[in-house]
């Protein structure tokens, strides 16, 4: 879910700084920039920013489950599901009612890939509207910024 | 002397107004020619068809015997790529770059190695009297030193034809007919063509020749 997170954010700067740089792009593509030029542009600092953000994303789920791994809680055990209940104990003091667990908390593998699956589909989808985005973007524009 | 740019009836509507109105002129090879009119007269837009950058409704446009009217954008990056350098107003630099990456920017598409790119935009920086200030951004230029590295890069793909959307504009005077200067000498000293956009009647008559346009229409030639 942390990667996952992650690369949302980092999908959402992307388009936002590809939508803030329309000029830039329009001086790339006046200077000689083919749209199939801008396009690997994007793809190449979307997929970069993306990879980044889903390790970072990975590193800090690990990061947390390592941390939660060790800790346990304890649960009270009602009576009736006690198998020594204190009434049947010569002494009802020393029947302990507490019983501690360790957390049920792993590494799942499965979900971690599965994160990464969805990253990946995310960004080629936001690569192929932003690449359409780029397509519409004329040369000719730059000269109306003056 | 022959044609490097040739143009019949060219015609171009942006919106409600006919910009480009029949258009016929001809840039001879090594010519500095200007382009003046008041604002809103079509200088620009004919700059921007003439350039590649923009495509005609009606009309012709031959850049060195080719027809670039009926290129499509792709094509059109590429001829601009390998035919021509533009220079702009506000001089239009990568922030993020510096000096020497900009000048490399056009070179940025090609197979070049990134040594290569540098060591020819370094070059070009040195044509341009710029040598020293290669590592340092836009914001950290002066306006005359931003048109510069606009120049230099212009030169990088070592174009046949520069075209320049009023170089000036943004400068002062004494830093603007600097700017004109160079471009004087690129014109005289590389035998570059030179199509420069003016509203002004001293950068004007730097030119060979003066093409006066209004309302999209050319009125002396």
């Amino acid at each position: 879910m942390t990667s996952i997170g992650a690369a949302l954010i980092v999908i959402k700067n992307m388009s936002q700084s590809i939508l803030e740089r329309r000029k830039e792009f329009g001086i790339m593509k006046a200077v000689g920039f083919a749209s199939r030029d801008l396009r690997n542009e994007v793809i190449a600092e979307t997929s970069v920013q993306l990879f980044l953000g889903y390790v970072a994303g990975l590193v800090l789920s690990a990061v947390a489950i390592f941390a939660l791994a060790g800790t346990t809680i304890a649960v009270s055990i009602p009576w009736d599901l006690n198998p020594y209940p204190h009434f049947l104990a010569s002494d009802p003091q020393s029947i302990s009612t507490m019983q501690t667990y360790p957390l049920p908390i792993s590494f799942q593998y499965p979900y971690a890939i599965a994160a990464f699956l969805l990253v990946a589909a995310i960004g080629m989808v936001t690569v192929l509207i932003l690449a359409r985005y780029l397509n519409k973007t004329k040369a000719v524009e730059v000269l109306r910024y003056e | 002397m022959s044609d490097i740019i040739i143009t019949k009836s060219l015609s171009k509507r942006l919106g409600k107004v006919q910009a480009i109105r029949n258009v016929s002129m001809s840039v001879r090879k090594g010519e500095f020619l200007a382009i003046q009119g008041h604002s809103g007269s079509g200088k620009t837009t004919l700059l921007g068809l003439l350039a590649g950058l923009d495509s005609a409704d009606a009309g012709e446009i031959l850049f060195n015997g080719k027809q670039i009217t009926k290129m499509d954008e792709e094509q059109l990056a590429l001829f601009r790529r390998e035919n021509i350098g533009i220079v702009f107003q506000s001089f239009n630099l990568i922030p993020t770059l510096n000096a020497v990456e900009n000048i490399a920017l056009p070179l940025f598409p090609s197979n070049m190695k990134n040594g290569e790119m540098l060591a020819k935009a370094t070059l070009a920086a040195r044509e341009v009297g710029l040598g020293q200030r290669l590592e340092h951004y836009p914001n950290e230029l002066s306006g005359g030193e931003q048109q510069r590295i606009a120049i230099a890069r212009a030169l990088i793909n070592s174009p046949k034809a520069i075209f320049a959307d009023e170089p000036t504009g943004n400068l002062d005077s004494k830093t603007g007919k600097k700017i004109l200067e160079l471009l004087k000498q690129l014109n005289k000293e590389k035998g570059l063509t030179i199509i420069m956009v003016t509203h002004d009647d001293k950068m004007a008559k730097a030119a060979h020749r003066i093409l006066k346009i209004k309302d999209g229409v050319i009125r002396h030639g």
